[in-house]
C-alpha cells in the first residue's frame, strides 16, 4: 500500500477545507496536507514543487468546482498546460457539493481527473478511493 | 388630137368638160398639162394648170410615186388602173394636205404617128364611199369588240327562240363553243325549271313584254349556272316578232356570296333594314324582325323602329341621330337599348346611312346587330375584374403578366400599391428590378434573366423599401403559358407582400430566443442557488460529524463550532437572497412614479459620500436628453446604486475614478450610459457571466457577486435590457435600455 506523499486541498471555502484537512488526517497522518484557498497559488505551489521532483507516489489532489475569479475547470486547463512529468504526479478528484449530472460527465470526461466526489470529504471516502487502486495514470 | 374632124373634136371636148369624172391630158415625158375639165380642177383644187408639169402643180406627187406611175405609161404605153387609192393633195390655202381616195385610169395618148405623146387621165372621187365605208367598218369593229368582249353574255334568238348569235362571254359562261350553240334553242342549255320559265317568257316576248329573270343553266361540264336575263323582243319595221336580244349576267357567284353573307349576318345576328323615305315603306330583315322578337310576317313602319328603343336617352338619341341622318346625311353607329315585342330587355348595335338623290334623302339603311351577348359578357368581365381588384387589394397579393410575343407587360394596382409606386410607371422588368432592394438585386436579375430564358416557372423571395421607407418582403411566383406546339405566349405571375407575416415570423423568432434566454437564465439561477445552499449545507453535515468525534481538543471542538455557526448564518443569508430576487422577479405591487435621474444621482452620492471622498471619485451626469422616467423609485435606486458602486469598487488602482452617466431618446427607447474608467472586465472569457448570479471575477475585492445579477434582474423586471461593453484596463460601459412612449 503506497501512501500518497501529499494531499492538496483547492476551495475557497474556508469551513470545507477546514473539513477535508480533518478528514485527511484521520485517514493517515503522515502524507503532508496542504490548503488553498486561491487556485493561482496551488498552481504556482506546484510549479515549484512538482517541477524537479520525482516522487514515486503521486499526490492526491482534491479540486471545488465553484470558485470564484477562476473555477475548478478554468484550474485544469491551466494544469493541462503543465508539462506530462508534473501532471503525471497527481491523482485529481472534483470534490463538489453539486449534484448536477453535467458536471459528473464532464468530470468523467476529463482525462486526467480520476473521480467525482461530493462534500463533505470524509476518511472513509478516502479510503475507498485509495483501495481502488487507482493510483495508475490514465 | 387634129383639128380634122373638129365637129366630132368639139362634142368630143363638150363630152369631157361636163364627164362626171375629173379628166384631163398631159403632154410629153414631163407630163406637161395639155387639156384638163372644170371637174379637174375643182376637184384638185388648182387654177392654171395648163403648159405646167405636173411636178410643178403637185410636188407632193413625186414623192407618192404618181409621177413614177405617169413615166411608166408614157414610156411602155400600158394603161396603169389605180383603185380607192389614197392619195394626198396638198391645199394650197392651208399649208395642209387633204386625203383623196381615187380610182384612176393613166392611158397613154398615141398620136397620128404611132407613138406615145402623153397619157390620158381620168378620175374618180371615191373619197366619201371609202371614208363613208371605214368609218362603218370602225363602227362595226367597234361593235363587235363591244360586243365580244362584254362581261355579260349576248345572246339572239329568232322568233321561235333560236340562237342567231352568241358573244365570246356567253359561250364562256356555258362552256359551249359558237358552233355547238347556233340553231339551238335557248332552253337547250337550261335546266327543266328554268326551261318551262323559258317557254312561258317566249309568250310574253312575242306580246313586246321586256323584263329580267333568273334562269338556270348548265354548263357543258355539267356546272349548275346561275344567271340573270334582261331580255328585249325584237320587232321589225312592220312590226313583226322577228326575235330576242339576252344580256345575260352569271350571278352565280354573286348569288353564292349573297348566301353567305346571309349566312354570317345570321351567325353574328346582324339584321338590316331600309326605309324609303320617298314612299315611306320601311323593310325589315329576317334577322331584324327575331333580334326584335317580331312575327315573321310583321310589316314595320317607321314609328315601330324607334319607338321599341327604351324611353328616356336611348329613344332621344335614336329620334335624334335618324333626324340628323336625313336631314344632312350624316351617318350613325350606336350601342343602345331596347324592348323586344315580347317586352325583353336587349342591347343592340344600330348603324344607318342616307341615300341622297337631287339633294334629298331618299332612302335610309343599315344593320341592327344584337349585341346583348356582349354587352353581357362585358359587364360580366367589368365585374370580374372588379371583384378581382378587390380580392387582391385584401389579399395585398398583385397580378403581373407579359405577353411575350408582343413584349407588353401589364401590372394590377396592387402591385404598384405594394411597391409604392406610381401608377404613372410602366410596367417593365427593368423598372420592377429597380424597385427591389439593392442587396438582392443581383439576386433577382439573374431570377428574371433565367426565367426569359429557360421558360420555367419558379418564383423568389425579395426585399424591397415601401413608401415610408419601412423594409419590406416580398415574394414573387409565375407560371408561363405555352401554345400547341410549345412556344411561350404569356407568363402570368402574383407579387405578395408578405412583409406583415416576415414581421411576425422576426417577432416569434426574436419570442423564442428571449423564451430560451429566460429559460437559461432560470436553469442557471436554479443551479446556482441550489448549489449556493448546497455548499454550507455539506459543510454543516462534515462539521457535525466531526463534533460527534470525542476526541478532538477543546480547541478543535471550538473552532468547529464556530464553523458551525458561520455556515449556518451563511446559509441563511443564501435563503435570504434567494428570496429577494425571487420578490425582485415576481410581479411589481409597488406603484410606479416619476423619478428624476439628476434628483437620483444626487441622493446616492450623499449617501456613499465618505466612499466617493476616500477613492477620489468623480462622477459627471449629462440628462439633457431626458430627465425623467416614470417607473418604480426602489428597482431604479438599486440600479444606479450598484452600478455606480460597481464601479468604484472595481476601479484602476492608480487612476482617479471617473463615472460617467447620461441619457438618450432614440426612436422609443429610452437609452441610460454608465461609463466607468476602472480596471474593465475580460469579456471574450467571461463575457457570459458578467451578470451571473455569485459570479465574482476578482477574490481580492468583496462582495458576494450578487450586485450585477440584481441590477439585471431587476432592469428586466422593468421591461428593459441591459448589456455591458468592456476591455481590461480600458474601462467599462453599461448601457441600460428601456422602453419610452412618451
Amino acid at each position: 500500500m503506497n501512501l500518497p506523499n501529499r494531499f492538496i486541498v483547492v476551495d475557497d471555502d474556508r469551513i470545507s477545507n477546514l473539513i477535508c484537512e480533518l478528514a485527511c488526517r484521520r485517514f493517515s497522518s503522515l502524507p503532508e496536507i496542504k490548503t488553498f484557498l486561491d487556485p493561482h497559488e496551488a498552481l504556482s505551489f506546484i510549479k515549484d514543487a512538482y517541477t524537479n521532483s520525482q516522487n514515486s507516489t503521486p499526490t492526491m489532489l482534491f479540486l471545488d468546482i465553484n470558485m470564484p475569479v477562476i473555477s475548478g475547470w478554468d484550474f485544469l486547463d491551466i494544469f493541462n498546460e503543465l508539462p506530462p512529468h508534473i501532471r503525471q504526479q497527481f491523482s485529481i478528484y472534483i470534490l463538489t457539493s453539486s449534484l448536477e449530472q453535467r458536471d459528473v460527465e464532464k468530470a468523467e470526461a476529463h482525462k486526467y481527473v480520476k473521480g467525482l466526489l461530493s462534500k463533505p470529504l470524509s476518511a472513509e471516502t478516502i479510503e475507498g478511493i485509495y483501495s481502488e487502486d487507482i493510483f495508475i495514470t490514465k | 388630137m387634129k383639128k380634122v374632124g373638129d365637129n366630132k373634136y368639139n362634142q368630143f371636148y363638150e363630152m369631157l368638160l361636163k364627164a362626171p369624172s375629173a379628166v384631163g391630158m398631159v403632154k410629153g415625158e414631163n407630163h406637161v398639162y395639155e387639156m384638163v375639165n372644170p371637174l379637174y380642177l375643182q376637184l384638185m383644187g388648182r387654177k392654171d394648170v395648163i403648159g405646167k408639169t405636173v411636178a410643178e402643180v403637185f410636188p407632193e406627187m413625186e414623192e407618192q410615186g404618181i409621177i413614177a406611175q405617169l413615166d411608166r405609161v408614157y414610156q411602155t404605153g400600158e394603161t396603169y388602173n389605180g383603185k380607192e387609192r389614197l392619195i394626198k393633195v396638198a391645199n394650197k390655202d392651208t399649208g395642209g394636205y387633204a386625203d383623196f381616195y381615187l380610182d384612176y385610169v393613166y392611158q397613154p395618148y398615141i398620136d397620128n404617128d404611132g407613138l406615145i405623146a402623153g397619157v390620158f387621165f381620168f378620175i374618180n372621187d371615191r373619197t366619201e364611199q371609202v371614208t363613208t365605208k371605214k368609218k362603218i367598218e370602225k363602227s362595226e369593229s367597234q361593235y363587235r369588240r363591244i360586243v365580244e368582249t362584254a362581261q355579260e353574255g349576248i345572246w339572239l334568238l329568232d322568233e321561235f327562240g333560236r340562237t342567231t348569235f352568241v358573244n365570246k362571254k356567253l359561250c364562256e359562261i356555258l362552256e359551249y363553243s359558237e358552233v355547238e350553240m347556233l340553231g339551238k334553242k335557248n332552253s337547250f342549255f337550261m335546266d327543266e325549271a328554268s326551261k318551262r320559265q323559258a317557254l312561258k317568257a317566249l309568250e310574253r316576248r312575242k306580246r313586246g313584254v321586256a323584263e329580267s329573270l333568273e334562269y338556270k343553266f348548265i354548263s357543258k361540264s355539267g356546272k349548275k349556272i346561275l344567271t340573270k336575263v334582261a331580255a328585249n323582243p325584237i320587232f321589225d319595221d312592220a312590226e313583226n316578232f322577228k326575235g330576242s336580244l339576252g344580256m345575260v349576267s352569271d350571278i352565280t357567284e354573286k348569288k353564292h356570296l349573297e348566301e353567305l353573307l346571309e349566312k354570317s349576318n345570321r351567325l353574328a345576328r346582324i339584321g338590316s333594314w331600309e326605309i324609303d323615305v320617298e314612299k315611306n315603306t320601311v323593310y325589315w330583315s329576317d334577322i331584324t324582325k327575331e333580334i326584335r322578337e317580331a312575327p315573321a310576317n310583321f310589316i314595320p313602319d317607321l314609328s315601330t323602329g324607334i319607338g321599341f328603343f327604351t324611353e328616356g336617352i336611348n329613344q332621344k338619341i335614336i329620334a335624334q341621330r335618324v333626324k340628323e341622318c336625313m336631314e344632312n346625311g350624316t351617318p350613325w353607329d350606336e350601342e343602345l337599348q331596347f324592348k323586344t315585342f315580347k317586352g325583353n330587355l336587349k342591347w343592340v348595335r344600330t348603324i344607318g346611312e342616307a341615300v341622297f338623290t337631287n339633294g334629298k334623302c331618299s332612302k335610309i339603311y343599315g344593320c341592327f346587330q344584337d349585341i346583348t351577348e356582349r354587352k353581357n359578357a362585358v359587364n360580366k368581365i367589368f365585374r370580374s375584374e372588379a371583384k378581382l381588384k378587390v380580392a387582391q387589394t385584401i389579399a395585398q397579393v398583385g397580378s403581373w403578366e407579359v405577353d411575350i410575343f408582343t413584349n407588353t407587360h401589364t401590372w394590377s394596382d396592387e402591385i404598384y400599391r405594394i411597391l409604392g409606386m406610381d401608377k404613372s410607371v410602366v410596367p417593365s422588368a427593368e423598372t420592377f428590378l429597380d424597385f427591389v432592394h439593392p442587396d438582392d438585386r443581383p439576386m433577382a436579375s439573374k431570377r428574371v434573366a433565367e426565367a426569359f430564358a429557360k421558360h420555367q416557372d419558379s418564383s423568389f423571395y425579395f426585399q424591397f423599401y415601401k413608401e415610408n421607407d419601412e423594409l419590406g418582403y416580398g415574394l414573387t411566383e409565375w407560371r408561363f403559358e405555352f401554345d400547341k406546339a410549345g412556344n411561350p405566349l404569356y407568363i402570368s405571375g402574383i407579387l405578395r407582400d408578405l412583409t406583415k407575416e416576415k414581421k411576425a415570423e422576426n417577432e416569434r423568432l426574436k419570442m423564442i430566443s428571449d423564451l430560451h434566454q429566460r429559460n437559461n437564465d432560470l436553469e442557471q439561477f436554479s443551479y446556482i442557488v441550489s448549489h449556493n445552499l448546497r455548499s454550507p449545507v455539506a459543510n454543516i453535515i462534515g462539521l457535525t460529524e466531526e463534533l460527534k468525534d470525542e476526541s478532538h481538543s477543546a480547541e478543535v471542538k471550538k473552532i468547529l463550532g464556530e464553523a458551525l455557526i458561520s455556515d449556518a448564518h451563511r446559509l441563511e443569508n443564501v435563503i435570504g437572497d434567494l428570496n429577494t430576487i425571487l420578490q425582485t422577479k415576481t410581479e411589481i405591487t409597488e406603484r410606479k412614479e416619476l423619478v428624476i435621474f439628476s434628483d437620483l444621482t444626487h441622493d446616492i452620492e450623499l449617501s456613499i459620500s465618505n466612499l466617493i471622498q476616500k477613492e477620489e471619485v468623480a462622477i459627471t451626469t449629462d440628462f439633457s436628453a431626458i430627465d425623467e422616467f416614470n417607473t418604480i423609485k426602489s428597482y431604479l435606486q438599486s440600479i444606479f446604486y450598484n452600478l455606480i458602486s460597481n464601479s468604484i469598487k472595481f476601479r484602476q488602482p492608480t487612476v482617479r475614478p471617473l463615472i460617467e452617466i447620461s441619457s438618450q431618446l432614440s426612436k422609443n427607447k429610452l437609452i441610460l450610459t454608465f461609463k466607468d474608467n476602472g480596471s474593465g472586465i475580460d469579456l471574450e472569457k467571461k463575457g457570459d457571466e458578467v451578470f451571473g448570479l455569485y459570479k465574482r471575477f476578482h477574490a481580492d475585492r468583496e462582495g458576494k457577486g450578487m450586485g450585477l445579477y440584481m441590477v439585471k434582474t431587476q432592469v428586466e423586471t422593468l421591461g428593459g435590457k441591459i448589456s455591458v461593453a468592456s476591455k481590461v484596463n480600458s474601462g467599462t460601459v453599461f448601457t441600460v435600455e428601456f422602453e419610452h412612449d412618451a
